[in-house]
């Protein structure tokens, strides 16, 4: 016969040394016969050819069982004669899954456990994705940006808010936005918008409040989508007496018009005027919240509105290639250029630009920040707890696991169930879990504070299911491991001498369990700590002085549109006629109007004029309008001299009042009543009359600072709030003075109506949510690590049974053992503290932004939370140690 | 000995190389590159065990006790080994061949053959 190729066969010998050892050994010449005669009869048939057959062939033959003979080595299994490793695999699944059915008891704590933490790191990894990490819904996201005006003289202000303001930025002026429209070089394009709320009167009759923004052209260009029928605004419209033209959302064109395209050119009327529907947005869009349904363009006196004044936001997209910080040195040499060519009444000489998506997220970021550490850590906690078990486990059954070594098994196969385990038991735990998350995302809408931005994007979608199944993968494989290598680390022999005798190998994996313990404790030990601040501080802030009695107090909120209402004679008249209507209302205590009410509206701030040591000085203070009564509705207490009377309107004498503060920061060390201010703003000089008590306006966490109080007459809001303290229920009082406004003007719209309660409820709603949230997650890992110390402690006084059987036989007495006891767990205990009181240091600065009136280690929680700690953990281990103390001498030493 | 059902049918289905080498199997016992040999004739080459595939799967077969070697004899190379199917193998084919036909009976109660037939 032919010789085959030499080079063939050499090379194929070389090949043989892919495969294991023992296949080597016991097939080694076989497999090179075989491929000798394969070369022959390939050669034979094909001639030159056969060559490059024979060794395709054979390659394939390789590729497939190298890999499959090498993986029956590793797992030690000769594997069946079915589909190769694969079955084995699903025999062995059976077999885990099998053993997993007979201790439900065990089973169902495990994936329990799994449930909670996966469900709440997937929940929390959805709201992350949805609100950090995903694009916001526009063509090249990435490119929008935002950009608000800023003063640099603000930079050294003694007043607080304006330092803010200086860093954060604020509205910009029309005539800003122009400039910056024709001779920024960075920006593709620019756009001002305006959210208003309408007054929307489809039909005729029905009037109703609609949210919309008022938009000039650039807004569309910058935002980059086109509508869905007509077009979008156009630059005619941003000129002055162009006519209104108005574009609608998908969902008002489906709602207002059957989807007819027929509603383009048919006028709508907004706010009394008539306007042209001139395009239709696709459905899915929206700017800038899910709740604004139009884009008209600015009325003629928005855009004649002087330089000085910024009511407008900026939205822009930047040129392509142009970083921010590019767009950010452009700007600002334009915007201090601006502000050079108009000292008197510019908006500001320098700008803020940043990244939209950053912008929207705001202060969500840190929150979301601190929720993910808060998870991560219960699900630390759930890992730890499962690795316990299933080393307990592994140690339960070290008889049988030795046996079945000694019988062949396997080291590695031993690995692969515990891990095959642990994995089953993380699948279980994940898919579960995804239902639980499902189930929270689903009821988002209604956990979270609707001032979370993006609640819209918040959902389970692909990207959130991957992260899932890899945490999952992850778990089973962190969980399993630890265990897994402490079967794989003992040599058979030592096992089962082991099971015989319980030394030797003990004390290490004793140490493992402690670490995990340890491990559990300081987490756990954190979250408390981190929940009970949190608490803490909200405590602090639903008490904190107030300023005004919250209780029994409804408030509606009411726009008086110019078109019925184009005289200030003609709010006030409202303003009057609608506090007596008020008053005169059965069980009424006090009922008064402002154009801003504390927690809920923003209000009023700007500069007075005030001689101090006959230097005029200009102070800038906060403004509130307000009628009389409203002090006394709101229950806001007055300090010296007296509030608004019906007799001041008209008087020779103009009155104002004063908070404490703004007495103590206009005429510090005097006594303010008699003394006089300037009021730029109504160019009145007015007397004060009386000081009342600090309220805190903005929030409750910023002190309240000076503030003025002028009354409706001089300057009547346009917006108005009615404030009414009775003797009815909430919801009857708000009924009540809503029928009073729609006696007054059947056609005003109801732009807010609520408890004044409820509003501090409200202002409230994110810490509280938060604190609730973090005490949740704390509640369970506390649970979690509580339950891995009772079975950790558990585990160790069953092993040591026979041990103390036989001292108490010797004569130990029964406090002794117990006390020896429960000292290791509290060596264990104070460990973790420790490492948790560490974990709290390190993270308590992204903390302390969320906190009010609390330091993140503030000693009163740690102490409560190192002793609630301690004494669960020291009654956890002291159950089972007591009932081991207790053992009857004789059966404990035939228990062996 | 006497193999339940369950056993059995425990191995089914075969997989191609398993199939081939336990039937090829079944009229003699043969050694490696016989049963590699075998096989090529009957499936008119079709069917070419590499030699990893081969062995690989004569050793899981022995393993699952579907197969016994007998010592043959000495030759340079060294001990050359012959198969041959235990009981537990021949139950196997003859399981795996009344699965077959069961396949069979369905394909052939649809006409399956038909459609190829009226298109070639």
């Amino acid at each position: 016969m032919p010789a085959p190729g030499k080079l063939s066969s050499w090379i194929y010998r070389r090949l043989i040394g892919l495969y294991p050892q023992a296949f080597r050994d016991e097939f080694a010449p076989s497999l090179l016969s075989a491929f000798e005669v394969r070369w022959e009869i390939e050669v034979e048939r094909s001639m030159r050819l056969g060559g490059m057959w024979c060794w395709l062939l054979v390659l394939r033959d390789l590729l497939v069982s190298v890999p499959r003979e090498r993986m029956a080595a590793w797992s030690g299994t000769p594997g069946s004669s079915g589909g190769g490793a694969f079955a084995d695999l699903t025999t062995e699944l059976r077999q885990v899954a099998r053993s997993l059915w007979r201790r439900p008891g065990f089973s169902v704590v495990a994936i329990l456990t799994l449930t909670l933490g996966l469900g709440a790191s997937t929940a929390i990894f959805s709201v992350v994705h949805g609100v950090l990490l995903r694009p916001l819904p526009y063509p090249d996201s990435e490119d929008l940006v935002t950009i608000r005006s800023t003063n640099s003289e603000w930079q050294i202000s003694e007043v607080p808010r304006f330092r803010n303001l200086w860093d954060r930025g604020y509205s910009v002026s029309m005539m800003d936005y122009r400039d910056w429209l024709l001779e920024s070089r960075t920006l593709a394009a620019i756009g001002a918008y305006q959210e208003h709320d309408f007054v929307y009167s489809g039909d005729g009759e029905t009037t109703v409040r609609v949210a919309g923004v008022h938009a000039t052209a650039g807004l569309f260009s910058a935002l980059g989508v086109e509508p869905q029928i007509g077009r979008v605004l156009s630059l005619r419209e941003d000129q002055l007496g162009a006519d209104r033209a108005v574009v609608l959302s998908h969902g008002l064109w489906v709602r207002a018009f059957g989807s007819d395209p027929a509603a383009l050119e048919r006028p709508i009327r907004l706010d009394g005027e008539s306007y042209n529907v001139v395009g239709v947005m696709p459905a899915g869009f929206y700017f800038p919240e899910s709740d604004a349904q139009f884009w008209t363009n600015f009325g003629d006196e928005a855009k004649q509105r002087p330089r000085g004044w910024g009511d407008l936001s900026v939205l822009a997209r930047l040129e392509d290639g142009i970083s921010i910080d590019a767009a950010r040195t452009d700007m600002s040499v334009l915007a201090a250029r601006i502000g050079e060519a108009n000292p008197d009444g510019n908006n500001g000489d320098d700008v803020r630009i940043t990244s939209r998506l950053v912008d929207v997220v705001g202060e969500t970021r840190p929150r979301l920040r601190l929720l993910t550490g808060a998870v991560a850590l219960v699900l630390l906690i759930a890992c730890v707890n499962l690795a316990n078990l299933l080393l307990v486990r592994a140690t339960e059954r070290s008889g049988e696991l030795a046996v079945r070594t000694a019988l062949g098994s396997s080291k590695w196969r031993l690995v692969r169930h515990v891990l095959l385990e642990s994995m089953t038991l993380a699948m279980t735990g994940g898919v579960l879990g995804v239902l639980l998350a499902w189930y929270l995302v689903a009821s988002a809408s209604t956990l979270l504070p609707a001032d979370i931005p993006r609640l819209e994007e918040i959902r389970l979608d692909g990207t959130v299911l991957v992260f899932s199944l890899v945490t999952t993968l992850l778990t089973g494989l962190v969980t399993g491991l630890l265990p897994a290598l402490q079967v794989g680390a003992t040599a058979v022999g030592t096992r089962l001498r082991e099971a015989a005798t319980e030394v030797g190998a003990g004390k290490r994996k004793a140490l493992v369990q402690q670490g995990l313990v340890v491990a559990e404790i300081s987490a756990a030990f954190a979250l408390l700590i981190g929940s009970g601040v949190m608490v803490k501080s909200l405590i602090a802030l639903t008490s904190v002085e107030r300023g005004f009695e919250a209780e029994n107090v409804a408030t509606v909120q009411v726009d008086l549109p110019e078109w019925s209402y184009p005289e200030q004679a003609g709010l006030q008249g409202f303003a009057s006629a609608l506090v007596d209507r008020l008053n005169s209302m059965p069980g009424v205590t006090a009922a008064g109007a402002a154009g801003a009410i504390p927690l809920a509206d923003p209000g009023g701030y700007g500069p007075v004029i005030v001689l101090i040591d006959g230097n005029r000085e200009v102070v800038d203070v906060g403004q509130g309008v307000v009628t009389p009564g409203y002090f006394e509705a709101l229950g806001i207490s007055v300090s010296a001299g007296r509030t608004f009377e019906r007799a001041d309107q008209g008087a020779e004498l103009r009155v104002v009042v004063v908070s404490e503060a703004g007495a103590a920061s206009l005429w510090p060390g005097q006594d303010p009543i008699g003394n006089q201010v300037y009021h730029p703003r109504s160019e009145e000089l007015l007397t004060v009359v009386g000081v009342v008590a600090n309220v805190r306006h903005e929030n409750l966490t910023a002190p309240p600072g000076p503030h003025i109080y002028t009354p409706s007459w001089i300057q009547p809001p346009r917006t108005i709030t009615a404030v009414v303290r009775t003797e009815l229920g909430g919801e009857d009082a708000l009924a009540a003075t809503r029928e009073a406004i729609r006696q007054l003007d059947p056609n005003l719209a109801i732009s807010r109506a609520a408890t004044l309660s409820g509003i501090v409820r409200r202002s409230v709603a994110v810490p509280r949510f938060q604190a609730w949230l973090l005490g949740a997650l704390a509640a369970v890992a506390f649970a979690l690590a509580v339950g891995g110390i009772f079975g950790v402690v558990s585990y160790s006084v069953e092993r040591r049974t026979a041990e103390i059987g036989l001292r108490i036989a010797l004569g130990a007495r029964r406090g002794r053992i117990l006390v020896e006891t429960l000292r290791g767990s509290f060596v264990l205990c104070l460990t973790g503290l420790a490492v948790g009181q560490g974990i709290v240091w390190l993270t308590g600065s992204v903390m302390e932004r969320f906190l009010f009136d609390v330091a993140a280690l503030d000693v009163q929680v740690i102490v409560m939370a190192a002793v609630l700690m301690v004494g669960t953990a020291m009654l956890a281990s002291g159950i089972p140690a007591w009932r081991a103390s207790g053992v009857d001498p004789v059966s404990a030493l035939r228990s062996e | 000995m006497t193999y339940d059902a369950e056993t059995v049918e425990g191995h089914l289905p075969l997989t191609q190389a398993v199939f081939h080498i336990l039937f090829a199997l079944l009229d003699e016992e043969r050694h490696g590159l016989g049963v590699m040999r075998e096989v090529e004739e009957r499936t008119d080459r079709q069917v070419r065990l590499g030699p990893g595939t081969l062995y690989g799967t004569l050793k899981r077969m022995r393993t699952a006790g579907l197969i016994d070697e007998t010592d043959g004899e000495e030759k340079a190379s060294g001990r050359l080994r012959f198969y041959r199917p235990t009981r537990l193998g021949r139950l196997v084919a003859a399981a795996e061949t009344r699965r077959l036909s069961g396949l069979l009976a369905i394909a052939h109660a649809k006409h399956a053959l038909t459609e190829t037939e009226s298109s070639n």
